[in-house]
């Protein structure tokens, strides 16, 4: 039998697909700052960039609403969404940067100071681009390693733990500390290649 | 890691794998460094290794937020407390950036309005049919928010204290003992639509509107109450119901709801609506009889010939509502689809009531010929 929350979720979805502006506002309300938590968790963003985010995702909401499955919860529905419109964003700016690169010089300012400097902006941006989506995929490997090798090297780079303190918490020696938490940075590895590699196949 | 190290050192052939991260943090002996080292250089294996170690090793070492929740873990931590093994409780105590984003999420501005820019993609997607009705009910909202409002004494109010002054005449019923009231109302919603004399006021392609609004409404007078001959539409009836209140609501706030539930010429067109009137001269009549609302309502259902209820439940909440809202099946007594809204501050109780037919619309009507 639903619980009250699910039954709640359900019909509030079924009032926003009929056009409810009061169902959305309801909704917006509810979820507004856990999408602008994604946004600016994904994207680096703040401001009126998140804010120009946070509605594309409410937008893509209203249509993508109609396949909610309700025997999900409607917040990780509403993540879901909020993160495929994040990696959009991402592969859009890339795409922009990577179209800007390739303009002719005879396009640009005849100033080469002003040349130097807006493809050194340019490329500055695009480093910080990839560097959140490497970090991305770093903490994404995270979530997927097993729970021990997430604790390990949370206790080590986190709380930045020495291994004889690791040891002790854990209840092994020293050395053992040292070798499991290196096991755990190689699976890790592993795990984020595979990330990298279904990544660029995209 | 002595022993490890000795290993390689003794033996070119063993590869120092598991030596590699505290290699590249620079955490072994000058001496075991340089065992590594050489290793490395003459092992293209381990040299790719370690290529590959390096950039995720600089994150995990430089890059905390790696380590922070997720969003969604966050939001179940903030709503529902959910954390079963403490790793969120513990990790937002000691990260800066999580405990920010907590701090922002329960004491930021909360945003209640839509923005502009989603109210249009909303009206995209979803076209309004009658600028007549909305700008009537805008009006008709107003007027209760206004209402609302002067209970309080302030938009955000103290609804309890407030209605515990009201001297107006009441119109509840019943005197029954189940502590739930039936709103009852001398609204009928078969008099002309006021909207229509509001928009009049109103300018240019306004009056247009306003004009169709008006035949609209004398041709739903000639049909109301005389369907064509052959075809059955339901009859359907709303009853505001008020739970837990001390004091009774004021008759201009019950009617006022009761207006907010006009239902619109489309819903007119499948549904023979009982107006609120009708129910207050069919309860008056009961008063001697002494029965709670329950009963009261299901002889009202049976004598009438209704087939669908719109209850209304309205609850107090320590100051501001509760709207439980549900499409009863009235031959049987059989809920078909229900709505909770919780905390609605007095000023959008209204709004909220405005939007309960939307119900209707996942209500597969069923008919039974006459």
């Amino acid at each position: 039998m639903a619980s009250i929350d699910e039954t709640r979720d359900v019909t509030l979805v079924g009032q926003c697909l009929s056009g409810s502006e009061h169902a959305w506002s309801e909704f917006y309300s509810r979820f507004e700052r856990l999408i602008r938590m994604v946004v600016g968790r994904r994207l680096h963003i703040s401001g009126d960039d998140a804010e120009d985010v946070v509605h594309d995702v409410f937008i893509s909401l209203m249509s993508a609403l109609k396949n909610y499955d309700p025997s999900y919860s409607l917040q990780n529905f509403v993540c879901t969404i909020a993160e495929r419109i994040c990696v959009d964003h991402y592969r859009f700016s890339k795409a922009v940067k990577r179209n800007a690169d390739t303009q002719s010089l005879d396009d640009e300012d005849s100033d080469l100071e002003n040349r130097v400097i807006k493809y050194s902006s340019q490329i500055l941006q695009e480093d910080a681009l990839i560097h959140a989506q490497e970090s991305e995929m770093v903490k994404l490997s995270l979530r997927l390693i097993n729970t021990r090798c997430r604790e390990l090297l949370r206790l080590r780079y986190y709380d930045e733990a020495p291994y004889s303190m690791i040891g002790q918490i854990q209840g092994i020696t020293e050395n053992t500390a040292t070798v499991q938490t290196a096991r755990c940075i190689r699976e890790l590895r592993k795990i984020h290649q595979e990330l990298v590699k279904s990544w660029n196949k995209k | 890691m002595e022993q490890e190290v000795k290993k390689v050192d003794d033996n070119p052939n063993m590869h120092p794998n598991d030596l590699l991260p505290s290699y590249l943090e620079g955490s072994l002996s000058a001496d075991e460094q340089d065992v590594v080292r050489r290793h490395i250089q003459q092992c293209q294996e381990c040299s790719t290794e370690l290529d590959s170690l390096a950039p995720v090793l600089k994150i995990l070492s430089t890059e905390k937020e790696v380590f922070c929740p997720e969003p969604l873990a966050l939001y179940e931590f903030i709503e529902n407390g959910f954390d079963p093994d403490g790793t969120v409780a513990s990790h937002v105590d000691r990260c800066a950036l999580c405990r920010s984003e907590v701090a922002f999420y329960k004491e930021g501005p909360k945003r209640d309005l839509l923005p502009s820019q989603i109210k249009e993609a909303l009206n995209r997607a979803y076209p309004k049919t009658s600028i007549a009705r909305d700008s009537g009910f805008k009006k008709v909202l107003a007027r209760i928010r206004d209402r609302l409002s002067s209970l309080s004494g302030f938009r955000g109010f103290a609804l309890g204290a407030a209605l515990a002054a009201i001297l107006a005449v009441v119109l509840i019923y019943p005197q029954g003992s189940d502590n739930t009231f039936i709103g009852v109302s001398g609204v009928d919603w078969e008099d002309d639509i006021p909207v229509a004399k509001s928009v009049l006021s109103e300018s240019g392609s306004d009056k247009k509107n306003a004009a169709e609004g008006i035949a609209d409404s004398i041709l739903r007078k000639k049909t109301q109450g005389s369907p064509d001959p052959g075809m059955v539409n339901p009859k359907v009836a709303a009853v505001v119901l008020f739970n837990g209140f001390k004091k009774p609501f004021p008759e201009s706030i019950v009617a006022d709801l009761y207006e907010a539930l006009r239902p619109d010429h489309k819903l007119n067109k499948q549904f023979v609506f009982i107006p609120p009137l009708q129910l207050k001269n069919f309860l008056d009549k009961l008063r001697d009889e002494n029965l709670s609302s329950t009963k009261a309502l299901t002889k009202f259902y049976k004598e009438s010939s209704i087939t669908f209820a719109l209850v209304l439940n309205v609850e107090n909440q320590e100051g501001k509502f509760g709207l439980k809202t549900a499409v009863i099946d009235a031959r049987n007594g059989k809920i078909l689809v229900e709505s909770f809204k919780n905390d609605i501050p007095g000023t959008e109780l209204a709004s909220a009531v405005e939007n309960s037919w939307s119900l209707f619309e996942n209500v597969k009507v069923e008919l039974q010929p006459d």
